[in-house]
């Protein structure tokens, strides 16, 4: 029994220094940025004549309470050239009519090209109003299916993937080609923070004014998303070593996309599966590239506001997780794939992948010995506090860090509601989250594949 | 060591941890609040002090008034740190010999001197590219070397103010050294040089032209792209050479830069690059010819739409439905092709010149 708490102090400490480490590097590089940023406005970017253009995919399958006011926000973006995709993919609801409404849109004679092998496109519409928008109404084939024919169809070299419940910053596209334009032949792909919508006004599809949820369990999905990109992905993108570009916004290269064959449909993440597998190709290729993290909030989301919700998201995310380690596990722990192979896999397989299950194993085993009367009470007791004293200590860095640097939440008073959520999250929240994550790898192993249906507010009545 | 051992020591460490880890998460609060705090009295002085000095300045920018101008030396580090936003922010606004007073206000204030000494000798790059920024802004001509230097500076923010200073203040002879900084990094230096490249005017030109036969490949590319940006048809003799060049890149760039310059002469000797053996230049000439709405290129262009490649195809296609009534005609010749290929992107194209219409 000393042993197994040993093991499991050990690896306590393992995973809370790893965190901090990477909190520290991502501190450094968040600053930098940020005065980057002083030297380099917008403005220049869009009168310049070599900003590369790029088609945006708006996968929307049965999205008809969102799509209209997502594509409108989209039309609000301040970018050069642009044209929006949206691939109805085989909706059961009205999502195609409510756009055809919204947008006047014709049916075109396009002709379709199936590079990569898609379900059949049954049609390809264009906005009568806004020549930049397109629809490709397709047969059902899930997200990645959607994505490829989206790749397919754009005719720009770069394309930005989000997701149908999305609202983009109206700079978002400004900000995230910045590594294209510093290194256009290398940068590949480029994601940036995604931010929870919920709570926030968001009128025609542009936030108005940045807030937090009435009900709790958004607000802590909150901190969890400023911990999770504000330190860990801005770290890994510095090291060029990021595995996961959000599905919810992220902006790729069509060519290198292409070359490996593009989204997988046999995974549930392929969002994650897709990077690692660039990273996989174009290393085993020796190929000099990169793929960047931009610390800017650019992207709003709706997160689950319902616990069952959440708990499938995790669960999906967990076997996506998995499935994309599993798929690329040459690379693992291989000093051949450098910082990917003997950092970023090893870390997302101890940490990200297996921690719910050591963290909800460490509780059995503290309650099993207690029971057993072989540990003092009061060493679990004080263990337990310095987990907790831990999880605050870092997600209250991650929100002073976000205080600091991009100071979305200009209202004191929700900031001191994000601090009391930092410390509140760590009774219940965090140990469920752990829970749907353990389930999620459980059907891992079994092999489960479903995507899980999640219901949607809307944004802009999303709280 | 035994069980009760480990657990006291597992205790000790315990508590251990957690009091270190209170104190720091009190601190981190204490100073998010004490930060917020600075913020609010930093806010309400710098409102205070910017009224006053700002007058000041405007007054001198006025009238040339040396009262004013006497008020405004050795102030203080804070107010200094004011009053140089100041000066930038209305540098920004006047000409003429508003401009030249704001210049001397700078020099006369001292702000000149220290920006130049940290442009020189400062440690973070930031202050480096601020320094560089603002000696650009006020017209700093006596920087000049300074900012040459700056070129040659590790870090790309800094090199990148320091050309736009050069750019700025007109120093055309820098040219080819700004080129050689900034090659490497493509198009942020294409951004940064188009902001400026045309305040230097025709002086440029003949530099740009040289540098377009420069031996490394970046830097010819990016001269070629600020030719093109001049659109001056009698920069065609220089462009047509690296059609042929042997680098593809370079190729391309030239085949975008004598698109945009848009002579019929150019766009004439451009037309047998549609039989090009790299696909991606027969797509650019075709998309050039599109732009320009060049019918000498329609045979071309009918071939074209029976490439391999479907990005030819696919450009060929636009670039007829831009030309009119000449190229519908040809669009509707190509209904009849024996090509599927053809006959499916004449199809899209009159749809869509039927829709448009």
């Amino acid at each position: 029994m000393a042993y197994l708490q040993m093991a499991i102090l050990i690896y306590f400490f393992m995973v809370n220094g790893l965190y901090l480490l990477l909190f520290l590097f991502s501190c450094a590089i968040i600053i930098n940025y940020r005065l980057i940023c002083r030297f380099r406005g917008p403005s220049e970017i869009l009168k310049a004549r070599v900003t590369p253009p790029i088609s945006i995919l708006v996968p929307a399958y049965n999205e008809e309470k969102v799509i209209v006011s997502s594509v409108r926000a989209l039309l609000e973006l301040n970018y050069p050239q642009y044209e929006i995709i949206v691939i109805n993919d085989g909706s059961k609801d009205n999502t195609l009519g409510v756009l055809e409404k919204a947008f006047s849109f014709r049916r075109t004679a396009h002709v379709y090209h199936r590079e990569l092998p898609t379900a059949t496109v049954k049609g390809v519409y264009r906005s009568k109003v806004y020549p930049n928008i397109w629809v490709l109404d397709k047969e059902n084939g899930g997200k990645a299916d959607a994505l490829n024919a989206g790749v397919n169809f754009s005719q720009y070299p770069l394309y930005c993937a989000i997701d149908a419940d999305s609202v983009l910053e109206k700079d978002a596209l400004v900000r995230v080609i910045r590594p294209y334009m510093d290194r256009f032949q290398e940068v590949v792909a480029v994601g940036g923070i995604v931010r929870v919508a919920n709570g926030c006004r968001i009128k025609h599809g542009i936030v108005e004014e940045v807030g937090l949820a009435k009900k709790w369990l958004p607000n802590f999905q909150v901190v969890e998303y400023l911990r999770a990109f504000l330190s860990g992905r801005v770290a890994w993108g510095a090291w060029n070593s990021l595995l996961v570009i959000s599905g919810a916004f992220g902006v790729f290269k069509k060519q290198p996309v292409m070359g490996i064959g593009g989204y997988s449909t046999k995974t549930v993440g392929e969002d994650m599966e897709l990077v690692v597998r660039l990273h996989h190709r174009l290393r085993r290729q020796k190929r000099s590239y990169r793929i960047h993290f931009i610390p800017d909030p650019v992207c709003w989301t709706e997160v689950p506001h319902k616990w069952r919700m959440l708990a499938r998201q995790r669960n999906r995310w967990q076997r996506g997780l998995g499935q994309a380690l599993y798929r690329n596990i040459p690379m693992f722990a291989n000093p051949k794939y450098g910082s990917i192979g003997m950092l970023a896999m090893p870390y997302f397989f101890l940490v990200e992948l297996l921690s719910p299950a050591v963290e909800l194993f460490g509780y059995t085993l503290f309650g099993v010995a207690l029971y057993l009367g072989v540990v003092y009470w009061e060493a679990v007791a004080t263990f337990l506090i310095l987990a907790v004293w831990m999880g605050i200590f870092l997600s209250l860095l991650s929100v002073l860090l976000e205080e600091f640097t991009l100071h979305r939440y200009p209202r004191v008073r929700n900031l001191l509601k994000l601090l009391f959520c930092a410390v509140l999250e760590n009774f219940g929240y965090r140990q469920m989250t752990a829970f749907f994550r353990l389930k999620g790898l459980y059907d891992f192993a079994r092999r489960e594949n479903a995507w899980g249906f999640i219901e949607r507010k809307g944004l802009e009545v999303a709280h | 060591m035994t069980v009760s051992n480990w657990q006291l020591t597992f205790l000790t460490l315990s508590i251990l941890g957690s009091n270190i880890l209170g104190v720091m998460v009190a601190s981190l609060v204490a100073i998010l609040v004490a930060t917020k705090f600075t913020a609010v009295l930093w806010d309400k002085y710098k409102r205070k002090r910017q009224a006053s000095l700002k007058s000041l300045a405007v007054e001198f920018l006025d009238t040339g008034n040396d009262e004013a101008k006497l008020r405004l030396k050795n102030l203080r580090w804070v107010d200094a740190l004011i009053f140089k936003a100041i000066l930038l922010e209305l540098a920004e606004e006047v000409s003429g010999i508003e401009q030249s007073r704001a210049t001397e206000l700078y020099e006369f204030s001292g702000i000149a001197d220290k920006e130049i000494r940290t442009l020189k000798r400062s440690w973070f790059w930031w202050l480096r590219a601020t320094a560089a920024h603002s000696l650009g802004e006020m017209r700093v001509k006596r920087a000049k070397n300074d900012l040459i230097e700056a070129l040659g500076d590790k870090n790309i923010e800094v090199r990148l103010e320091a050309t736009w200073a050069i750019g700025h203040m007109g120093f055309v002879d820098a040219l080819p050294l700004i080129m050689e900084s900034m090659s490497h990094f493509f198009k942020i230096a294409a951004l940064r040089m188009d902001a400026f490249i045309f305040e230097m005017g025709a002086p440029a030109l003949p530099l740009l032209l040289d540098l377009c036969k420069h031996p490394e490949w970046e830097i010819q590319l990016l001269a070629i792209h600020l030719v093109g940006e001049f659109k001056d048809p009698g920069t065609i003799e220089v462009l047509l050479p690296l059609l042929d060049s042997q680098n593809l890149e370079i190729r391309l760039a030239a085949c975008k830069a004598t698109g945009s310059i848009g002579d019929p002469s150019g766009l004439s000797d451009m037309v047998p690059y549609l039989e090009d053996s790299a696909w991606q230049m027969r797509a650019q000439a075709a998309k050039q010819f599109g732009i320009n709405h060049f019918t000498p290129a329609i045979p071309g262009l009918l071939k074209c739409l029976e490439d391999k490649a479907w990005w030819v195809r696919l450009n060929a296609g636009e670039a007829l439905s831009r030309m009119g009534e000449n190229g519908r005609v040809a669009l509707k010749k190509a209904l009849k092709s024996e090509d599927r290929f053809a006959r499916d992107m004449a199809t899209q194209w009159l749809a869509e010149l039927e829709a448009t219409t």
